[in-house]
């Protein structure tokens, strides 16, 4: 177990600058999630933090220990990878016990690794297997052994649930989960689903274009989020979007809508400059359908049991709702749907930055 | 209705006539496969058949063109009693076994060493070398035998086994086709090795070796055959004739004056040609995943 810390850390391939200084550290112990759209760096910089990748510029510390210069084996970290990369050719045994072997251990000793990490994991029925007579699930479970058996400081995943189907990822997310409070080993989680982020991991780091957004804890970014992209990247159905731009009113600022439509924020919003263009975020659950609020046209309607989505149009601008009660609304009809004044978010239209 | 019949007459329609159409596809393959194959197989056949003949019988029913042109009239073995008590050929045969095994063995090594490097290591000129290589795939033996022969020479190799297979060491084709089938590997499998602990050569020789079988034997059988059926350069390089290989001995026995040896001749080379089908037959459920995997067939 280690901590990690990112300083200013830039990589380059052939001219191209993927990762723009990205700085951040990882607390001993810490699931640490990183999200972010596809091609933003995520599994460079993992890659880079394995030792499977030249580091162009800053410097990268495990357990304080700075290891730009370290070769991969030396890092004693462990990782999954996407397709699992289990070696074909070896039995599951063999494939839990290469790290060891290489490593130089007595074979008693490796033995009794594997057993254990089996164990963990539910794969003494299958140690005589080869890979492919398992299962996407067993493969997974492969994959996340040959990580545990060696006992590393480090654990990093890049998207280690994206091959498998919808249900088996929601069972192996909380297995996952709970290995990492069993063993408590460090872990960088590299993911572009922003659900298998927010409910795994103790804090989040979400990338863009080779640069950290923001970083914090799930609901920290869900309810504070620094800009318009974390606003909409993290949540889902995405947040809503409405420019427009804010106006003082007599009751404090007012927030006037592209397509006319205006509402007063009250005192929500305090220290705003009235007059600055605005994305007014608004999350699906924050709407209330009534008969106050932005006039809206039903587009969709999507019940999902437990509660009903309600796309609608605002003036030309698609918003979705989440609805808890049973609601007998039809494509075409006219509704209001209310913002919680309280909980609605300001972003810059220019720089998409949060405003106080 | 209307729509239901229409589907079942489309079922009975449609369904039996491209079952008919692959039936006979293959039977006009199979046919056609057999044609090729009793084309091949002739020569070798006939020779083997005549090797049952004394000398005597292969030069009488040789013409007009009867049965017995084909077929041992008085089957007899005394043309491998010949072969082996009298002509030792077992000598020039140990020879070609050597230089094969030989062959192949260094050919293995430098192929698959090679084909690793130029498929997963970065280096300088890289994809420079790899062309040049390939351009020496084009040159025939011919074309160099007399530099060739100088080169040996002058390392005083003559007559030697190291001369039959050193100049060949390096295959381009070998190392092509390890390259190929290095590549197919996901790098990942590598990534994962490297975090494992494992150095370059040890993911060589644990990782990358073992998911390259059917394309190693390719290569073993391609080597193989190909020095197995040398005759040019052996004939050339050996000039004691206790080291001569047996490609070369079994041309001599045509070339003994006034002393016809066509028994043991057929003997010879039914001796030598049973290794081939031997290899080929074991090998094959390999090389043929070897050669269509490396996008060569
Ligand atoms: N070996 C390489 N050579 C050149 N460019 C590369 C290389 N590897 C990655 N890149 C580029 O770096 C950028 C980041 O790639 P990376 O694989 O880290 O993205 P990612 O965030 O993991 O995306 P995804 O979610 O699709 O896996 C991409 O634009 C990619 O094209
Ligand atoms: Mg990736």
């Amino acid at each position: 177990m280690a901590s990690v810390q990112m300083r200013k850390v830039i990589k380059n391939f052939a001219g191209a600058e993927v990762l723009k200084g990205v700085d951040f550290d990882i607390v001993d112990g810490e699931f640490l999630s990183l999200v972010g759209p596809s091609g933003c760096g995520k599994s460079t910089l993992l890659r880079m933090i394995a030792g499977l990748e030249d580091i162009t510029g800053g410097e990268i510390h495990i357990a304080g220990q700075v290891v730009n210069g370290l070769a991969a084996k030396d890092r004693d970290i462990a990782m999954v990878f996407q397709n699992y990369a289990l070696y074909p050719h070896m039995t599951v045994r063999e494939n839990l016990s290469f790290a060891l072997e290489m490593r130089g251990e007595f074979k008693a000793h490796i033995e009794k690794q594997v057993a254990h990490a089996a164990g963990i994991l539910g794969l003494e029925q299958l140690l005589d297997r080869y890979p492919r007579q398992l299962s996407g699930g067993q493969q997974q479970r492969v994959a996340m052994g040959r990580a545990i058996v060696r006992n590393p400081q480090v654990f990093l995943f890049d998207e280690p649930l994206s091959n498998l189907d919808a249900k088996l990822r929601v069972q192996m997310r909380t297995e996952i989960k709970d290995l990492h409070e069993r063993l408590k080993t460090t872990t960088i989680y590299v993911t572009h689903d922003q659900i298998e982020a927010m409910t795994m991991a103790d804090r989040i780091v979400v990338m863009r274009l080779g640069v950290v957004e923001q970083i914090g804890t799930p609901l920290e970014l869900y309810d504070h989020p620094a800009n318009s992209f974390v606003g909409t990247f993290i949540g889902s159905p995405s947040m809503n979007l409405l420019r427009g731009r804010l106006v003082g009113g007599d009751k404090g600022l007012v927030f006037e809508h592209g397509g006319g439509q205006s509402m007063p924020l009250g005192a929500a919003l305090s220290g705003v400059v009235p007059g600055t263009g605005v994305d007014l975020g608004i999350r699906p659950e924050h709407l209330t359908l009534g008969d106050t609020g932005f006039a809206a046209k039903v587009v969709v309607v999507e019940p999902t049991g437990a509660e009903t989505q309600v796309v609608a149009d605002i003036d030309g601008q698609r918003v979705t709702a989440i609805v808890k009660d049973r609601v007998s609304i039809v494509r075409g009809d006219l509704i209001h749907l209310a913002p919680d004044t309280a909980r609605v978010h300001c972003f810059d239209a220019g720089t998409g930055h949060r405003l106080p | 209705m209307a729509s239901d019949t229409l589907s079942i007459a489309d079922k009975i329609i449609a369904k039996p006539a491209p079952l008919t159409q692959i039936r006979r596809g293959t039977v006009f393959g199979a046919m056609g496969l057999l044609l090729v194959a009793v084309f091949f197989a002739f020569p070798i056949v006939w020779s083997a058949l005549s090797s049952l003949k004394s000398t005597d019988d292969i030069v009488k029913f040789r013409y007009p063109l009867t049965w017995w042109t084909f077929f041992p009239p008085f089957p007899t073995l005394e043309n491998y009693y010949a072969l082996f008590f009298q002509l030792n050929f077992q000598r020039a045969l140990l020879n070609t076994v050597i230089a094969s095994a030989g062959q192949v063995i260094i050919a293995v090594v430098t192929s698959t060493l090679a084909g690793y490097a130029f498929a997963r290591l970065r280096f300088p000129l890289r994809n420079a070398l790899f062309g040049l290589l390939l351009v020496t795939a084009f040159i025939p033996l011919e074309v160099i035998l007399v530099p060739l022969y100088e080169v040996v020479k002058g390392m005083g190799l003559v007559s030697t086994y190291p001369a039959l297979f050193l100049p060949f060491a390096c295959s381009p084709f070998g190392i092509y086709l390890m390259r190929q089938a290095f590549q197919s590997i996901p790098v990942e499998l590598d990534d994962a090795a490297r975090v494992d602990g494992a150095s370059t050569l040890k993911i060589f020789w644990r990782i990358a070796l073992p998911n390259v079988k059917p394309a190693l034997a390719t290569l073993v059988l391609i080597q193989f055959i190909w020095s197995w059926n040398a005759y040019l350069w052996p004939l050339v390089i050996i000039q004691d004739p206790s080291m001569q290989i047996a490609q070369v001995a079994i041309a001599g026995y045509k070339s003994v004056p006034n002393f016809p040896l066509d028994g043991p001749l057929f003997a010879g080379v039914t001796v030598v040609t049973i290794p081939l089908v031997a290899i080929a037959i074991i090998l094959q459920r390999y090389y043929v995943r070897g050669l269509m995997s490396s996008g060569i067939r």
